[in-house]
């Protein structure tokens, strides 16, 4: 049998083959479900299969060898260009698109090798030609991911722009009016408890930028765990946004022994984060509440609660990914995300976890469950998120 | 923040999802100009407030939470019946103050953060709606 007559023929196959060696090498691909891996690789060998049948002349040949030839249809996308487009948005990096293909050629040919072909001079140039296709399919797939990598880069640089404006916006309008009052001797406690808030959200929006970058440079989030207590941690964040904060009620409910083993400066960032949230999306006439529950002899496990409307359904599912892994992004943006992907990044450095329920009746919870001993802290580093 | 409506005084609404940044403008533009301010927390509250208090300019904030600038543009300038009201658009994002900018429903698109004499010039200009 041929090769292309092959690879139409068993194609279902190939893509088995394909999923298992893609989830094996691939710790982007671990997460995804075998739909969303399958997507566009079976259209891409389809379209490969369907461009070996092709004749093809030798100056075509050349031309395509020297990554010369003609683009098919000049207004619509090939599987391979929407192929690389998805994976930018699915937070793949470069090398792991690239692995995707070196997967695909490998499962073709090791099938079809094991299928015992004759091989003649028609297979020779068979296997060739599909070569050529391959690596066609890849450079437009690369292509297309870097544009959209660009695309997300530039969407990402808006949304963190328009979230470090707005606090400076209202530092800077506070600023003129404490000038303005000084000069007539009157005093202003409000205009100076608004600048100070609005300096804490640039300097925590800064904090949490630079661990994403740091992320993305593959240096992991690196924690530094010692014996300390979950309870006081809280009442110690708790306390510092009570003050930025005035007004509102934060209450602590702590239960069971709440020492740990624990990045304490971690955990803090973290649980400001969900509160700092809390407070920003949560009713403001209702109490934000802190239950730290250590009465678990392995796990710590701290619960952020805040009333008010719920998160929607859509976003639920993206919350702790950052935007550049594809959040919709209308104008309305809105949120960089990187508050939650910090605090996710803590949980799992410790070897712990994250999630949210929201609804009409209850509002929103953020659980944060962390093993008490700290044992897995060590070893755990960020998975594999690139800001390529 | 509701101030007391002087009759004299012409209105400008602040729209935007940050309280602390309505408070603040409100309050700036309280001190420094014969503008009465009134601040919105978002979009609902801001067409809510545009057809009771029928402000003469509105400032408004293009990201609020999931909700299209341009849509609440729209909506403000139905809630404001037969009075057009001057719309300023604000925006931490230069492309969206781009976007703003050549939108004609608009007077003027301003980069967060505003600057004071900028914004006072401007709202010198708008013309009393009645």
């Amino acid at each position: 049998m041929g090769l292309s007559e092959f690879i139409t023929r068993e194609s279902g196959k190939i893509m088995s083959e394909f999923e298992s060696f893609a989830k094996q090498q691939l710790p982007a691909a671990a997460d995804m479900d075998v739909a969303a891996l399958r997507d566009h690789a079976r259209q891409v060998l389809d379209a490969i299969a369907l461009d070996m049948r092709q004749p093809q002349s030798s100056f075509q040949q050349r031309e395509k060898s020297l990554g010369k030839a003609p683009r098919a249809g000049s207004g619509e996308s090939t599987p391979a260009e929407i192929h690389g487009g998805l994976r930018a948005a699915a937070g793949f990096d470069v090398n792991q698109t690239v692995a995707e293909y070196r997967a695909l050629r490998a499962s073709v040919i090791r099938l079809w090798m094991q299928s015992a072909p004759t091989l003649g001079r028609a297979e020779v140039i068979e296997l060739t030609r599909f070569n050529e296709a391959m690596d066609e399919a890849l450079a437009a797939s690369i292509l297309h991911f870097a544009a959209e990598a660009a695309r997300m880069r530039n969407l990402f640089l808006g949304v963190l722009s328009h979230e470090l404006r707005t606090p400076l916006s209202t530092i800077m309008a506070s600023g003129e009016s404490l000038l303005i009052c000084a000069k007539a001797g009157k005093v202003m406690p409000e205009a100076a408890e608004r600048t100070l808030r609005g300096a804490r959200r640039i300097q925590s929006l800064l904090d949490d930028l630079l661990d994403y970058v740091r992320s993305g440079l593959g240096e992991g989030m690196r924690v530094t765990a010692g014996p300390d207590d979950m309870g006081q941690i809280c009442v110690r964040v708790a306390g510092e946004l009570r003050a930025s904060h005035p007004g509102r009620t934060i209450d602590v409910q702590t239960a069971g022994d709440t020492s740990c083993v624990c990045d304490g400066q971690r955990v803090a960032q973290s649980i400001s984060n969900l509160l700092g949230n809390a407070l920003r999306h949560g009713a403001r006439d209702a109490p934000v509440t802190v239950k730290v529950d250590g009465s678990s002899e392995d796990i710590i496990n701290v619960s952020v609660h805040n009333s008010g409307s719920p998160i929607p359904d859509d976003t639920r599912e993206t919350l702790f990914e950052p935007l550049v892994r594809g959040a919709g992004a209308v104008h309305g943006g809105y949120n960089l995300g990187l508050g939650l992907y910090v605090v996710r990044e803590i949980a799992s450095a410790h070897g712990g976890s994250v999630d949210v329920q929201s609804d009409d009746k209850t509002g929103t919870v953020f659980n944060v469950r962390l093993p008490r001993d700290g044992s897995a802290a060590a070893a755990s580093a960020f998975p594999g998120m690139r800001m390529n | 923040m509701h101030t007391d409506l002087h009759p004299d005084h012409r209105r400008l609404m602040i729209v935007d999802d940050d309280r602390d940044l309505v408070d603040a403008l409100c309050e700036l533009i309280s001190l420094c100009s014969d503008w009465t301010a009134i601040g919105a927390y978002g979009p609902s509250d801001a067409i809510a407030q545009a057809s009771e208090t029928a402000p003469d300019a509105i400032l408004l904030d293009m990201e609020m939470e999931g909700v299209d600038g341009f849509a609440t543009a729209r909506h403000l300038d139905v809630a404001s019946g037969q009075r057009h009201p001057a719309l300023f658009a604000l925006t931490g994002n230069d492309q969206l103050r781009d976007l703003a900018s050549n939108d004609g429903r608009f007077t003027a698109s301003i980069l967060k953060p505003a600057d004071l004499t900028g914004l006072l010039k401007l709202l010198d200009k708008v013309s009393p709606t009645h």
